[in-house]
């Protein structure tokens, strides 16, 4: 299918110019007639039970699992469906041993998501090092060098700025985590839904990503695990093999092999198959056919805002390692404002406010955060060019 | 009696699944197990094609008393039909019946015609086998192209090798109409039925055949060879694909 073709299956941008993707993307058809077939045709739990329905759900929910672990190259890793990022990076700061004197190395332009969980083991005594991005908001491999010391236990930064839409070079920190002995974790909510990403090749040891950023429903989410390490932090039903309450002293039980070890409980169903569909979207459209389309949305964005007196772009100001995700003031008016004024005057939709990532606001000195652009794949030349003269109306009034 | 060492052959139970609704349960040879789901389920007209198998997923159950059980999850692309269905009653090895009409069998559409030093050279070829040699009790079932062997597999169920043969063939694209299977057992009416499924028009056996199966190769216009020897074989049906018989 080609991008344009896939106009008719969202219903939105038939009224409204939608260009808050990085918060979360709009969900075409196929992805809700999945889930609506699911509630009507099939429900039923999954995992156990010999019924009709509850072996067509499990299949359906195994496949979904098979492929998203096939889209970002992680077959042979472990694929857990959470509720969102937050709860996949949670799983890990909470599922890990961590000792006084453990390490933690992350950066300052982490979204709080991957911030506030490393931050919470302080109480632990694990030291938490973050790093400063150079110019444009790009990490220089070479700070890691020195951050990342022998007992440092994991490294943890974002694929994609969700602030800055920098892309940063997770391969070239792999090498040095995997050389450290360190293991890396990958927040890769705002990279999995815009370009092919590969959790072999970029050699990370944990991937988290979200499922509603990526045409998917919301309250679904990805934990890729290289190796299963962690320790599940919840227990309960479905993830176990055995129980005995033979043996007073032990646990009483053995965890079930592969994913099922980590989702107790009922899990989201029709959310899991609707993630499955929208990877199946998204590959009937082609990463690099979509990267290639908000490459040229990101470069006319670009071009225009910078034409523009008044206008601050924040993050690289060239395509070069970056996304359609583009964060911008104008003057001295509070982003608020602005995406109030282009919701009002022109019905696009852009969010504004420090998005999470307080930290790197106040590090830009940005004490109202920015407005930010988070353009996808149904979005369109015409649309970029509204927004671009949108702004600089706004901007004749200051 | 004396004691001896002898290899014995693996029989495993495989449960077939179809879109959440039993199939059925079969004494298989543990291998090639997709190849035997996609050709039981085309040869049972559930799928037309391999890409109407949304997902396959074989399954090792807990062993029970030492016995390995295996299971077949297979959802069709529209599965609701099936899922829906009052029943689902199909063939299994040794059953030979279907829930396929007989009077309604396809008829073979091939032009393909062959000659009987080819079916004798593509016999010997199918039971040169090192498994059937040293253990025994095994059927081998082969699959033969214009240009020469496709495959040649071994199961201890001659339906179970026939349907992985023709799942082995869906899955590499093989054109059936310009193929020939040959067998090492009994060539029963359920071998001839399964041709027909899959547009096989020639099936030649060391073994001997059944009335039920000449009489739907007569019906069909099936070829249906038993007996294949070095000095002989028995054209039973559909001898105008068969050219210098006169060479026995």
């Amino acid at each position: 299918m080609k991008i344009e073709d896939c106009m008719a299956d969202f219903q939105i941008p038939r009224h409204l110019h939608y260009m808050d993707s990085a918060a979360t993307s709009l969900i075409p058809e196929p992805v809700i007639a999945s889930m609506n077939e699911y509630d009507l045709q099939y429900r039923a739990n999954v995992g156990r039970g010999m019924h009709r329905l509850t072996r067509v759900s499990t299949q359906r929910y195994q496949d979904a699992h098979d492929w998203v672990s096939s889209f970002i190259g992680g077959k042979e890793g472990t694929t857990v469906f959470t509720k969102n990022t937050t709860e996949a990076i949670n799983m890990v700061a909470a599922g890990m041993d961590w000792q006084p004197g453990d390490r933690i190395v992350t950066t300052i332009a982490e979204h709080h998501s991957n911030l506030l969980p490393w931050l919470r083991l302080r109480q632990k005594g694990v030291e938490v090092v973050i790093l400063q991005p150079g110019r444009g908001g790009i990490l220089d491999p070479a700070i890691f060098e020195e951050a990342v010391t022998a007992d440092t236990k994991l490294v943890a930064i974002s694929h994609v700025s969700n602030v800055l839409g920098t892309v940063q070079p997770v391969r070239e920190i792999a090498a040095i985590c995997k050389e450290r002995g360190a293991y890396f974790l990958v927040d890769g909510a705002q990279s999995i839904p815009h370009f092919s990403v590969n959790a072999q090749n970029i050699g990370c040891d944990f991937l988290c990503f979200s499922g509603h950023k990526m045409l998917g429903p919301t309250g679904t989410g990805v934990l890729w695990m290289k190796d299963a390490v962690i320790y599940p932090f919840m227990v309960g039903g479905g993830m176990v093999d055995d129980v005995s309450l033979e043996d007073a002293t032990a646990e009483g039980y053995s965890l079930a092999a592969g994913y099922k070890r980590y989702e107790a409980g009922t899990p989201n169903i029709s959310g899991a198959i609707g993630l499955g569909q929208a990877v199946k979207y998204l590959e009937s459209l082609g990463m690099d056919a979509i990267f290639r389309h908000e490459q040229k949305l990101t470069e006319s964005l670009l071009a225009g805002l910078a034409g523009i007196d008044n206008v601050t772009i924040y993050g690289q100001e060239d395509l070069k390692n970056r996304i359609g995700v583009v964060s911008f003031n104008v003057g001295r008016i509070h982003p608020h404002e602005i995406a109030y004024l282009l919701d009002e005057r022109a019905a696009i939709l852009v969010r504004s406010g420090d998005h999470c990532c307080v930290p790197l606001m106040k590090h830009l000195g940005l004490e109202n955060g920015t407005v930010r652009a988070g353009l996808y794949l149904y979005n369109t030349l015409e649309e970029v060019d509204l927004l671009i003269e949108t702004v600089e109306e706004i901007a004749r009034m200051v | 009696m004396v004691p001896s060492s002898h290899d014995v052959v693996m029989e495993v139970p495989l449960a077939v699944f179809v879109n959440g609704r039993h199939a059925l349960t079969a004494m298989v040879s543990p291998t090639m197990l997709e190849e035997f789901v996609t050709g039981f389920l085309y040869t049972e007209r559930i799928i037309k094609k391999p890409e109407d198998i949304e997902s396959l997923h074989i399954e090792e159950n807990r062993k029970e008393k030492g016995m390995v059980t295996l299971s077949a999850s297979v959802l069709t692309k529209d599965p609701f039909s099936i899922m829906l269905s009052s029943k689902i009653v199909l063939s299994g090895c040794g059953g030979d019946t279907s829930y396929v009409d007989a009077d309604r069998l396809p008829k073979i559409q091939s032009d393909l015609v062959t000659d009987v030093s080819r079916i004798k050279d593509i016999m010997k070829e199918t039971l040169v086998s090192d498994l059937h040699t040293r253990i025994g009790g095994i059927h081998i079932v082969g699959l033969f192209g214009s240009d020469g062997k496709i495959c040649v597999i071994e199961d201890i169920g001659r339906h179970n090798a026939l349907d992985k043969v023709i799942g082995y063939g869906l899955k590499q694209g093989v054109d059936f109409s310009r193929t020939i299977v040959t067998c090492s057992g009994r060539l029963s009416s359920e071998m001839a039925r399964k041709c027909l499924m899959a547009n096989i028009p020639i099936i030649a056996s060391r073994g001997a055949t059944t009335t039920l199966a000449i009489s739907m190769g007569e019906q069909s216009g099936l070829t249906i060879i038993g007996f294949v020897r070095s000095r002989k074989m028995n054209i039973y049906t559909g001898t105008e694909r068969i050219k210098n018989q006169e060479h026995f």
